[in-house]
């Protein structure tokens, strides 16, 4: 009596045990899920913010090591850091007193090195938000195939094909899909954003790259700069 | 070392945001829960409405007439198996309202008369009897006016079937009144004292009426959820306490179908606590039992 009171609880209390895990299942996906896409929300958002600041400030000053200085600003943003390894890369050949070919060949493998790693860095656990949109329908899907054969077999003992003893079994198993879709849609939609965030930052790191190396290059030429 | 501080640093962070969507979502849980309370409680139930068929002589052709030409059954004896064929019909006594005057010769006046009985005598109390006799009496008058209207138009045959409704339906008001002195028909059975009724028509115990009529308004029941009705009784004995709270339920006998089965409890559980024991009972309390049938309660 009482725990009708309690409408979408009462569904799953009165579940079975193979519901009840499909749903706690989906409940941390979507728990980890929002989380991910939280975190990964503020990791992408500073780096696109101060990657568009460091680029001002990069094409302003045509002096590297004030670039270099003015970098340390910028923690968060991915061109920085790519331009710190490039630029660390330089001065370790520039100490060493060779700089040429070889040098820059140097740099841009350091540069390169860094891109990837800060690919890496900023696509980490947004697959699992591929693998949460892919797999909590299915899993709820699960649930409520389950919890609909309970309600069969229900049927089977009870002798009564009333709606009365059918209803409450299906409605029981169809908590499970909307889990499901509720864990799956937020999923898709962040993996979707940061998809397109991500490739646009790292668009931005090969642009980079190449003018770095190029400024590098006619550095190297012209050390009158630094 | 610097990259794995990173790491320890970004792993900090989304254990921050785990635990903040923890949270969200336990905030959010609770919220629901507590919508659900709030405006759970504000739902109105569903409307239950109980339809007596009052058989009247019509055109139509009654469902509980009898057969014609039946050898060796009495008329109402016939009568009492078409009414239990349709156990719809009787759910519950509301008031009866005649549809049809138009009553066919072939079917025997003593059959016709039982037919409303069954359902007064299941589900109404006794402080409603005068009730119904007024009912009936308005009833009346609306034939008598409707005799009245139609009388020009119809031909004599008509007439004729209308006066013996019309007298019919006078026999039936004064078995009511001869009802309502004081003798109630015990458990569904006719208030006139029929032999074909459930109960047979003796006295039965006001206080046991009274509850079985509490119950009855409380049991929520459609034979159409049965698939067959075949040994679908219930036997149930419950023990009331003097104050009337019903303490235990014992199934005597359950029927095949556990919907009717839980229907009962639920009906049970529902009408608990009914009216305080009479000191008749004394002060130990009392155990009654009862039959719950898709036709309706017995005692």
């Amino acid at each position: 009596m009482t725990d009708s009171q309690f409408g979408l609880f009462s569904l799953v209390s009165d579940s079975g045990p193979v519901v009840l895990l499909v749903l706690f299942l989906l409940l941390s996906f979507s728990v980890v899920s929002w989380a991910i896409i939280a975190y990964k929300f503020s990791v992408v958002r500073k780096s696109r913010d101060e990657s568009d600041e460091f680029l001002d400030c990069f094409f302003e000053v045509s002096n590297l090591d004030r670039v270099f200085a003015e970098s340390e600003k910028y923690r968060n943003s991915s061109l920085a850091r790519v331009f710190r390894s490039g630029y660390l890369e330089y001065r370790a050949a520039g100490n060493s007193g060779s700089v040429g070919g070889a040098s820059v060949e140097r740099i841009r493998r350091a540069v390169k090195r860094e891109a990837n790693a800060e690919s890496k860095r900023l696509g980490r656990l947004v697959p699992f938000l591929a693998t949460v949109g892919n797999t909590a329908p299915f899993i709820g899907l699960f649930g409520t195939v389950w919890g609909i054969m309970n309600s069969f077999h229900t049927i089977g003992l009870t002798q009564s094909a009333s709606l009365a003893s059918v209803a409450p079994g299906i409605s029981e198993a169809l908590v499970a899909t909307a889990a499901g879709l509720a864990a799956a849609i937020p999923a898709v939609m962040g993996y979707n954003y940061f998809t397109q965030q991500i490739g646009s930052i790292e668009r931005d790191l090969d642009d980079f790259a190449g003018e770095f190396a190029a400024a590098c290059i006619e550095k190297t030429d012209t050390p009158r700069n630094l | 070392m610097e990259r794995s501080q990173e790491l320890r640093i970004e792993r900090k962070r989304f254990s921050f945001w785990l635990a903040v969507t923890s949270g969200a979502h336990l905030l959010v849980m609770l919220l629901v829960m507590a919508l659900q309370l709030l405006f759970g409680r504000g739902e109105p139930a569903p409307k239950i409405v109980n339809v007596s068929l009052v058989s009247l002589p019509g055109p139509g052709g009654s469902a509980l007439q009898a057969p014609e030409g039946e050898p060796g059954t009495d008329a109402s004896a016939k009568d009492a198996a078409a009414a239990e064929e349709e156990p719809e019909r009787e759910v519950s006594a509301v008031e009866p309202e005649p549809v049809s005057v138009s009553p066919k010769k072939t079917v025997p006046d003593a059959a016709k008369q039982k037919i409303p009985e069954k359902p007064v005598v299941k589900s109404s109390p006794a402080e409603k009897i005068p009730d119904r006799q007024a009912q009936l009496g308005k009833a009346l008058d609306k034939l008598k006016a409707s005799v009245n209207r139609n009388s020009a138009g119809q031909g004599p045959q008509r007439e004729n079937n209308l006066g013996s409704a019309l007298a019919r339906l006078q026999q039936k008001v004064a078995s009511q009144g001869a009802g309502a002195s004081g003798r109630e028909s015990g458990g569904g059975g006719s208030s006139a004292g029929s032999s074909t009724g459930r109960g047979g028509g003796g006295t039965a115990d006001p206080y046991k009426v009274k509850i079985a009529s509490i119950i009855q308004k409380n049991w929520e029941f459609s034979s159409h959820m049965l698939q067959n009705s075949y040994g679908m009784e219930v036997y149930v004995h419950i023990f009331i306490l003097p104050d009337g709270t019903i303490r235990e339920i014992t199934y005597d006998k359950r029927a095949p179908s556990a919907y009717l089965n839980n229907s009962v409890k639920k009906a049970l559980e529902k009408s608990s606590p009914l009216p305080q024991l009479p000191q008749d009972y004394g002060s130990g309390g009392t155990s009654i039992g009862f039959v719950f049938t898709p036709e309706g309660i017995d005692m």
